[in-house]
């Protein structure tokens, strides 16, 4: 693993947002156009019974930046004092130029500030974060804001609507996060990273970028591959950290993890000795929402609690890549803002073919 | 432990009704036998057994006894 520690670095504000759309898929059961019998399994073994699904009108850059926009709102940054802007995602606006560059203008950023897209998915938070308190750490700038949104659940070309629900249909929910970072000189922010390269195409989409242009919009994933990487790295990662930290599971309040289905998320509680109990989740009414099903689950959990109290969080995430990593969390549950459903839309006046 | 009781294991994962399966069972005639089944095969044959199942293994399994194979060598 790749261990670091961002002395002087604290999370000051967590903010998510997802669609208004929403999916009911317990409700497909009775659609004639769906299989009763497999809605049902999908639901009974996979724990998704309901996800946010945006139109063609918005994209993932619309929820960050709902997110960001709401931590600006609570008055916990202005504009001038972003240093550093990583926006996580698989879903960019555009091939060119980095989506973080339109969030970019969109938020009203100084130009003294870096601002960057990172391509990753279900690690992207604790990814995201990590770089950007490395880089807040090792420069002058003031905070930063880090951006982590898929919309996996809305297709690219607004195809697919009309056939019959698959697996990778239902599990994928849309949504976006934003977290803020600060210095502080009494915290510290410490991860653990991992990558496996060989497992690239346990979860992939080859085709329509440069090396196939053409091509199906999906391929199948490996799923024995993805879940025996998940049950094995991720406990093996998360006994490691915590060893380095010389901190134990149960000094957590909550293990939050990635929300991949709940037969993953049962088994690496399990192995690492956390009681479903302290183990959040959003799934069942969010599906799995990649790179923001960590920070999704915190605002799910903790953004409309009322008490002023600090609580101490294991997050982990996990998938394509493959990338994994682990991150502790330490945070006020007033700085967790509650849940927003984005109407924002970006009209940048290029015309649709 | 007997076949018996390994099979009541597997009825057990994969809920499945009591005396469902033998070992002579062709799994590709098992509607349950889906790829959430698979996991579930998995997890049960790492806690239990010590086995760690790859997709290549699991490809190869044709009947019941392919797997009673695997938790008596464990």
């Amino acid at each position: 693993m790749v261990f670091s520690n961002y002395e002087g670095i604290r999370i000051a504000c967590i903010a998510a947002s997802v669609p208004e759309g929403r999916v009911d898929i317990a409700a497909m059961a009775d659609d004639p156009n769906e299989d009763p019998k497999f809605v049902k399994s999908f639901i009974k073994k996979t724990g998704i019974a309901g996800k946010h699904k945006c139109g063609m009108d918005q994209t993932a850059a619309d929820f960050s930046y709902t997110a960001a926009k709401q931590i600006e709102a609570a008055g916990k940054y202005t504009p001038e004092e972003i240093g550093v802007l990583i926006n996580v995602t698989q879903n960019p606006d555009y091939r060119t130029p980095s989506t973080a560059l339109v969030l970019h203008k969109r938020l009203g950023l100084s130009k003294s500030c870096l601002a960057f897209d990172v391509n990753l998915g279900c690690s992207g938070f604790v990814y995201g974060v990590s770089l950007a308190a490395g880089m807040l750490m090792a420069s002058d700038a003031k905070k930063a804001l880090v951006l982590v949104g898929d919309t996996l659940a809305r297709s690219r070309k607004g195809l697919g609507v009309d056939q019959r629900s698959s697996n990778t249909t239902l599990l994928f929910g849309d949504a976006s996060s934003a977290t803020l970072l600060e210095k502080d000189d009494a915290s510290r922010l410490t991860s653990a990273l991992m990558s496996d390269g060989t497992g690239h195409k346990a979860l992939s989409t080859p085709y329509n970028a440069w090396k196939h242009p053409v091509g199906p919009e999906s391929i199948p994933s490996d799923d024995i591959a993805v879940f025996n990487f998940t049950i094995n790295e991720v406990p093996a990662l998360v006994e490691e950290y915590l060893t380095k930290l010389g901190a134990e599971i149960d000094g957590y309040d909550d293990l939050v993890l990635h929300q991949a289905n709940m037969m993953i998320i049962k088994n690496i509680a399990k192995r690492v000795g956390m009681p479903m109990e302290k183990v959040p989740v959003s799934l069942d009414r969010f599906g799995n929402t990649s790179g923001a099903s960590v920070p999704l689950t915190i605002v799910d959990k903790y953004g409309s609690c009322d008490e002023n109290k600090e609580v101490r969080l294991l997050t982990s995430g996990y998938g394509v890549g493959l990338s994994w990593g682990v991150m502790e969390v330490t945070i006020n549950t007033k700085d967790i803002l509650p849940l927003t459903y984005g109407k924002d839309r970006y009209d940048d006046d290029y015309p649709d073919e | 432990m007997t076949d018996q009781e390994k099979i009541a294991m597997l009825e057990e994962t994969w809920e499945l009704d009591e005396g469902t399966l033998t070992a002579d069972t062709v799994l590709a005639d098992v509607d349950e036998y889906d790829s959430m089944a698979k996991l579930s095969l998995i997890v049960l044959m790492d806690d239990e057994f010590g086995v760690k199942l790859t997709g290549d293994v699991i490809k190869g399994f044709e009947t019941v006894a392919d797997i009673l194979k695997l938790m008596e060598n464990a």
